[in-house]
């Protein structure tokens, strides 16, 4: 991942890489969304947001968003990063139901080191609760 | 600074903006946000190091009206990390 800089704008356009869909597959898999993120998955592109190297994206969906069409977040999920350092994953949707930023927050705001593989990410339930989730059961 | 941990919202331009970056769009003073945040965790602190399940903690807060979600990380002992700020 690139080093941080004070560049505010979104990247170009480009295609989902094939580990960010798998680990988004992952996210989703179970929920009734499971279809419906598929699809749009193959459908949209996206750009990478301007976070510092966490690798956070952004889906395009034919026009510019700006943050106040965010909906909801739809899944969440965690893993460590190469350098033992916590990751914290966050998808969402638009108020329209379409995917809309994998938020990627690193517990220091460091660049990532290595894209997770699916195996390494553990989805987090929450059950409607704040504060830590709970243990896994 | 109870639990002698700081709380910082990034630790660069690029994390700050990130981390405001709804709340900017929102119209909302960081410097309002800040507060309540602050005045949410505080009573928290410290946060544990390593965060359990690699998961940050995640609160609601409310300011001028407006629910916001935010997650934080305890980075060490000594600071913790508000790195995402979203909603409504």
């Amino acid at each position: 991942m690139s080093e941080a800089s004070r560049d505010r704008r979104l990247g170009p356009l480009r295609a989902i890489r094939e580990d960010e869909a798998a680990i988004i597959k992952k996210m989703v898999a179970g929920t009734p969304l499971v279809r419906q993120v598929e699809h749009q998955i193959r459908e949209m592109q996206v750009q990478n947001m301007p976070d510092g190297g966490m690798g956070s994206i952004k889906f395009y969906s034919g026009g510019p968003r700006s943050e106040l069409k965010y909906g909801k977040e739809i899944a969440e999920a965690a893993f460590r990063d190469a350098d033992g350092v916590p990751v914290s994953l966050s998808l969402s949707v638009d108020k329209a139901g379409e995917l809309f930023e994998l938020d990627v927050f690193k517990a220091d705001g460091s660049p990532l080191v290595r894209y997770p593989a699916p195996s390494e990410v553990e989805i987090i339930e929450r059950h409607g609760q704040l504060g830590f989730p709970p243990e896994k059961s | 600074m109870r639990g002698s941990q700081e709380i910082v919202f990034g630790q660069n331009p690029n994390q700050e903006y990130h981390a405001f970056r709804y709340t900017d769009a929102l119209g909302l003073s960081r410097n309002e946000v800040i507060e309540v945040i602050r005045g949410d965790l505080q009573p928290l602190l410290p946060l544990p190091v390593p965060a359990p399940r690699n998961a940050p903690v995640k609160r609601r807060v409310i300011v001028r009206d407006v629910e916001l979600v935010y997650r934080a990380f305890a980075v060490s002992e000594e600071l913790v990390n508000v790195g995402s700020i979203a909603g409504p």
